[in-house]
């Protein structure tokens, strides 16, 4: 009638396997649920509540740029309703987003089409820039440095003017600019061009800067939004000019600009600009100095960023959503380039005419 | 704190060492390769509102001293992949790494089938989370010390079946700050360390975690033992950037007795 212990033992451990499986299997299937909350609902006022709040906690430039976002969601939030389309609610966010005139705030839909805030003027100057007719028309003995990206260096023609083009700041070796510098030396001035400019790292453009440098200058602080009010920040870091005695550059340097001209493109302005022989021509930049945040998700697929940051001027004031007005203005038209003329160009050659003698 | 903490960490290194060194050479001594397959759960507030789902491959090495107290050294390795939104359209790559030391007492005496044990657990875990080339990016890193109960019960000779639950109590915890970046991070990008290791002393208020795991084991021969593992892991940290995680393991290991 009575098991044996040998019995006894195989059902003991029957049993408990049993009932590890099943409780394992219990608890696998419900602390997820338990513990993580439902997901957030994709539906239209959702979307648009989550984007509104996410700006409302995070975007750093509201005061700086003189932004209303309560105002802003009290004329926007009663246009969302479930029945719009997809087309209608991507262009009541860009409606939204627009007001804060920040290119660095950039929406996608994930399907390859993207939204950028203020971005009018800087698409625009696309076509106000040629590199084709400045390398055919106006500089000879091209060097492009290949470690790097959309660099190179050369003479304008018939001219004793160096002449460097840099496209962008997220480059690998950014001391190669010392050699770039040291192979222009022996020129009268440099020409420094950073039209569509599309940024990069603001590290990079330090160490360029450093290449022209004539001392250490206190050229700017930043500061991260860190809390939930329009004006939490938290405390300033300050970025001062690199300088190494061994290696500067004491001749005139002109630095031109335009609308594209942007984010570490206009950081490596702040240094530029603190040296007594550089000077800006062209048109002002892009205003948008911010590192950007991480992407951010919304339930429909879309993604976004912006500013989270907000750089100063030693003396407390802010270049966001003014840029650098430069010392000369002058912009080409796209007649201009059709014409063959890039008057910018040839505004920078006059300038170190008239002002040094150069020729 | 920082260095009381790292005191408290340092002496119970030192005397898992110096107890390590005391046992017998009767004790047990394993050293084995662990492969598993993880389910993750979680909602990352740095990251995104949305929840993550996903799952990844485990790989741990591990060394287990076994007389009558346990020693257990384990390194882990895991990868995968987190999906998100609408039709999972977002994909995360994400990382672990973790270290854990524990030492068990035991409470029961040695004759019984089943016995109890409590002990101490160094823990380092780090989590990293990367969306499409770091343009969305976050971590949780953990580093301190854990309360850890466990008890094992021999089914026979070549059998038996170990549970454990392990509760951390001193942790620091390494978390992005508010808006996911700022200029600290930027200036330590180069030394990933610098960022991982920026942790506060943090409260049981604000990380709670829980892990239980409960293993088979089962001797094939004499220096060759087989373990079926399943691991549960629950962490929640109540900060600015809340996280929401749970995770189910499940493994198996050879491991070459000596």
């Amino acid at each position: 009638m009575f098991p044996t212990l040998s019995q006894l033992v195989y059902l003991t451990n029957f049993n408990m396997k049993k009932i590890i499986t099943i409780l394992i299997l219990v608890i696998a299937t419900s602390c997820s649920k338990v513990i993580i909350e439902e997901n957030e609902p994709n539906t239209k006022k959702n979307n648009f509540e989550i984007l509104w709040n996410d700006f409302d906690q995070h975007y750093s430039l509201f005061v700086i740029r003189d932004i209303n976002w309560n105002d802003l969601y009290d004329r926007y939030q009663p246009q969302v309703n479930e029945n719009q389309s997809d087309d209608e609610l991507w262009t009541l966010f860009s409606n939204l987003l627009e007001h804060l005139d920040d290119s660095h705030t950039v929406m996608y839909d994930g399907n390859g089409n993207s939204y950028r805030s203020g971005y009018k003027l800087n698409k625009q100057s696309i076509n106000e820039i040629s590199k084709t007719l400045i390398e055919e028309k106006y500089i000879e003995e091209i060097t492009t440095i290949s470690s790097e990206d959309d660099l190179l260096y050369s003479k304008i023609k018939n001219k004793n003017i160096g002449y460097i083009y840099l496209g962008t700041m997220d480059g690998s070796n950014p001391a190669v600019m010392d050699n770039v510098v040291a192979k222009l030396e022996a020129y009268d001035a440099i020409i420094l061009d950073i039209r569509q400019n599309t940024g990069g790292e603001d590290r990079y453009s330090a160490r360029i800067a450093q290449s022209f440098s004539d001392g250490r200058h206190l050229v700017y602080t930043v500061q991260t939004r860190n809390g939930p009010n329009h004006n939490d920040f938290d405390s300033k870091t300050e970025y001062f000019t690199k300088f190494n005695n061994s290696n500067t550059y004491n001749k005139p340097v002109v630095v031109l600009t335009d609308r594209k001209t942007i984010s570490a493109g206009e950081v490596f302005l702040l240094h530029m600009k603190a040296f007594n022989n550089v000077i800006q021509i062209g048109d002002t930049t892009a205003g948008d100095f911010s590192t950007l945040s991480n992407m951010r998700f919304l339930p429909n697929g879309w993604h976004y960023q912006y500013s989270i940051q907000k750089f100063l001027l030693p003396n407390g004031e802010s270049l966001d959503g003014i840029g650098h007005i430069p010392d000369v203005y002058v912009k080409n038209t796209e007649a201009d380039i059709k014409a063959g003329n890039d008057t910018v160009l040839d505004t920078a050659i006059q300038h170190l005419f008239n002002e040094f003698g150069i020729e | 704190m920082k260095l009381k903490t790292t005191t408290i960490i340092a002496a119970f290194l030192l005397a898992l060492t110096a107890k390590a060194q005391r046992v017998t050479s009767t004790s047990k001594k394993y050293i084995g390769l662990d492969i598993g397959y993880r389910f993750d759960n979680l909602n990352d507030q740095n990251l995104s509102p949305l929840n993550q789902k996903g799952e990844g491959l485990s790989y741990s090495l591990f060394y287990e001293k076994r007389k009558k107290n346990i020693l257990k050294l384990n390194i882990n390795y895991s990868d995968g992949l987190l999906e998100s939104g609408v039709n999972d359209t977002f994909e995360t790559s994400y990382y672990t790494g973790s270290f854990n030391a524990s030492y068990l007492k035991s409470l029961s005496h040695s004759a019984k089938t089943t016995k109890f044990y409590i002990g101490l657990t160094y823990n380092l875990d780090v989590y990293y989370m990367d969306w499409f080339d770091q343009d969305a990016f976050s971590y949780s890193t953990t580093n301190g010390l854990s309360f850890t109960g466990a008890f094992t019960k021999q089914l026979n000779t070549k059998q038996f079946i170990e549970g454990s639950v392990t509760i951390p109590f001193l942790q620091y915890l390494s978390r992005p700050p508010y808006n996911g970046i700022n200029e600290f991070i930027i200036e330590n990008q180069d030394t990933p360390v610098n960022i991982i290791f920026d942790g506060e002393l943090t409260s049981f208020k604000k990380y709670k975690a829980i892990a239980w795991n409960i293993n088979y084991n089962l001797e094939i021969s004499n220096h060759i033992n087989w373990r079926l593992n399943y691991t549960l892991n629950i962490k929640k940290v109540i900060e600015i950037n809340k996280v929401k995680s749970v995770s189910n393991l499940i493994s198996t290991s050879i491991s070459y007795k000596f």
